[in-house]
């Protein structure tokens, strides 16, 4: 019978001090079927043939995916809600979630974490408080508020991230910000980004390794275009409904109030360019202007299906469930689903671009002496073989060091150059460099000597 | 597979030499050996793990056979486990430590020593964003001709300014047009917002500034850039186009009228009335 608790043996073996612990065996069935876990215990507790080799299966893996693991859910809406829960569900423990937003009416239809009384509250709030309450043991802390609130070392606490969200700028700063953490000499500091994203009856879910596989701005191009009409047909020729809501929004708000910014959240600006619009399409006879698509059109609303979200949410818990434990080998890299003409799926692996501006080009760290110039600067990484660079544009994140064109930023920054570049940028500081010759541009960390 | 200390490393040890093959009479299980400084140098040791993990494999050093657990001790961690001696005999403050990087296709073996991390806080930064990147390449590779001009009211902000065009040729010779550019952060997903900063007679421009060029709105695509933005919008004033107007009555009279949309032209560019509009002047002085 193996001992029910661990046992520890020192003894010395020639030069080593040799530690022997002997290790009680998991019992065997688990918990029984009762347990909470005993379904996702079938699949921890042996490796099957094809895991992955650094599958430990049994208490390390149970331990790291319900005691260490800490993963973040980015947005507390249709997907969140799904993710939130499936998460929970399966097992992890510890789970941050952020999201602006307040619970509006119209998401009780699939938003299930959220009830009547709960419209107007925060949604991470509340989705954190329900999933507490339906999953004892589970910890969800919420963030009513923007993911760009957050800084790295927020970010750097989590294992796992996971975007339930309707924003490309949203995706864009999250993948980015998520690259940029990514420290080659720290692996630690790679955070595995799983997106998930649905329109109609159509969906996606990616795993994107920074720095290690495409990120999202590297499939920027891939993106469906959103229905822009052309703004002639909104002034002259409106036919459809939607015309009517953007000649109110695109032409006639920055007309009648000017520079006064259009709030798509506020109710009395909804109301006025519905009642603008309703009047066009009258004088036009057309029908279909009503509130609902008014606010439809102007916020850019993509109509959610439930069970859509359900899918994409299922399929990116079970990557992030994966990832977690090792367990299974995990989606490489890019899983779509379009179910508007019949089903159809697709996984394929979304190919890294070397000229992306978030993961692409290179990285170097330069040491330079603290008496070089700016000029000097330039002329040396020009010289330089291995990066062959015409030309050159640089700037920190916050001020522009020198562009060669157009001539008057030229002359602008002109007088940078006759300065030390260690009065330019800090110690460690961050420049890019743009130029015809690079895919798209080189990012430069500088260390004084 | 070579295993060597990284490059930057002061004191460099020669590299590892490390062979993988397959335990022939147990075809589930590998053999990992590893030499020092050739593939048939002095042997270090070697290890052998199955892949029914409930067998633990064994770990050979120097001769002597022992279940890996003797030896080492591991940590579970999303892509990559750590395993670590569990005899810290290294130095005090930097044991040495083994990971087996699983990610990325290959195993990667490398060396990290408890020093890292150091200077890890003071490397964080605040990084350019892929915006302002994408427009300082825009903008530094503008290909214009003399009759296009920019002007930055503040040389520090890339994100608004203006484009004066001044055609050589067409109707609208002699004139000198300003346009706004505002580029928001999510540019180029977003295409740059653009407008007419004077009143001007133009069948493709209202009197609000509005202008239609369709790769402003509907044909916009990320792979365009400023430069073609701008070359779209001079091309306007060498070929306006009556069948996509913004200003109705303006259209309407070049294509009925033509000799008075040319008239109506210049009038409006010296600055005149035009049924009841109040046009801006623009004539180049």
């Amino acid at each position: 019978m193996s001992p029910a608790v661990w046992t520890m043996d020192v003894f010395e073996k020639g030069n080593f001090v040799l530690l022997r612990l002997t290790l009680p065996l998991p019992p065997w069935p688990p918990t029984g079927r009762h347990d909470r876990y005993y379904d996702i215990d079938q699949i921890l507790n042996t490796p099957g043939p094809r895991t992955d080799p650094a599958f430990l299966a049994g208490d390390g893996v149970k331990d790291f995916l319900r005691n260490q693991a800490k993963i973040l859910v980015i947005g507390a809406g249709g997907l969140g809600c799904e993710i939130l829960a499936n998460l929970a569900l399966t097992g992890f423990k510890d789970i941050h979630v952020i999201d602006m937003d307040t619970i509006d009416i119209s998401n009780l239809n699939r938003q299930f974490l959220f009830r009547q009384k709960d419209v107007g509250q925060p949604k991470a709030t509340v989705a954190a408080e329900f999933i507490m309450k339906r999953v004892p043991g589970c910890k969800v802390t919420p963030y009513f508020g923007k993911i760009q609130d957050k800084d790295d070392d927020y970010y750097m606490q989590f294992n796992l991230v996971i975007c339930g969200l309707d924003s490309v700028e949203a995706r864009r700063w999250m993948s980015a910000t998520l690259v940029n953490l990514v420290d080659p000499e720290n692996p630690e500091s790679l955070k595995p980004l799983i997106d998930g994203g649905t329109e109609g009856f159509k969906g996606q879910a990616r795993v994107i390794l920074p720095t290690i596989t495409s990120c999202y701005e590297c499939s920027l191009d891939m993106l469906n275009k959103q229905t822009v009409f052309p703004i002639c047909t909104i002034a002259n020729t409106p036919r459809l409904p939607e015309h009517c809501i953007e000649w109110a929004s695109v032409l006639e708000w920055p007309r009648v109030h000017g520079d006064k910014p259009k709030d798509t959240d506020d109710p009395e600006h909804i109301g006025w360019l519905y009642t603008v619009a309703a009047a066009r399409a009258k004088e036009f006879n057309i029908e279909g202007v009503t509130w609902a698509l008014t606010q439809g059109v102007v916020k850019n609303i993509i109509p959610a299906i439930a069970s859509t979200n359900a899918i994409i949410a299922a399929s990116c818990c079970n990557e992030a469930f994966k990832i977690a434990t090792s367990s299974a080998a995990y989606l490489n890299n890019y899983f779509m689903l379009i179910g508007t003409d019949g089903v159809y799926s697709y996984t394929f692996e979304h190919e890294k671009r070397e000229d992306c501006p978030v993961c692409g080009g290179e990285s170097l760290d330069v040491s330079i002496s603290s008496e070089l110039t700016l000029e000097e600067f330039i002329d040396l990484l020009i010289e330089r073989q291995d990066i062959q660079i015409k030309k050159p544009s640089l700037s920190t994140p916050t001020t522009q060091l020198y562009l060669q064109a157009p001539p008057q930023l030229e002359e602008a920054t002109r007088p940078n150059l006759k300065k030390k570049v260690k009065e330019l940028v800090a110690q460690n500081g961050e420049v890019t460099v743009t130029s015809t010759s690079l895919p798209f541009s080189l990012s430069l960390r500088l260390r004084f000597t | 597979m070579l295993l060597a200390p990284p490059p930057e490393t002061t004191d460099c040890q020669k590299p590892y030499y490390i062979a993988v093959s397959l335990n022939c009479f147990t075809p589930t299980s590998h053999i990992t050996i590893i030499r020092k400084n050739s593939w048939d140098g002095e042997m270090v040791g070697d290890f052998e793990i199955g892949a029914n993990s409930r067998n633990p494999g064994t770990l050979c050093l120097r001769g002597n056979e022992y279940p890996i657990s003797e030896l080492l001790t591991s940590e579970f961690k999303v892509f990559r486990t750590t395993w670590e001696w569990k005899v810290k005999s290294f130095g005090p403050d930097k044991p040495i430590m083994i990971f087996w990087d699983d990610y990325g296709g290959g195993g990667v073996l490398s060396i990290w020593s408890m020093k890292k991390n150091e200077d890890a806080a003071a490397k964080k930064k605040p990084k350019t964003s892929a915006a302002q990147i994408r427009v300082q390449k825009d903008l530094t590779e503008l290909d214009l001709p003399s009759t296009m001009q920019t002007h930055f009211p503040d040389p520090a902000d890339l994100l608004n300014f203006t484009l004066t065009i001044t055609p050589d040729e067409g109707m609208y010779k002699g004139g000198a047009f300003v346009f706004s550019f505002a580029i928001n952060t999510n540019y180029p997903h977003d295409p740059p917002k653009v407008k007419c900063t004077q009143t001007i007679y133009h069948p493709n421009v209202d009197l609000e500034g509005n202008v239609c060029l369709n790769i402003l709105r509907e044909d916009w695509k990320p792979v365009l850039n400023l430069n073609s933005v701008m070359v779209g919008l001079q091309y306007l004033f060498l070929e306006p186009n009556a069948d996509d107007p913004l200003n109705k009555e303006a259209a309407i009279e070049m294509s009925k009228n033509r000799e008075q949309f040319l008239a109506n032209v210049k009038s409006s560019m010296r600055g005149h009335n035009i049924k009841g509009v109040q046009y801006a002047n623009v004539l180049v002085r």
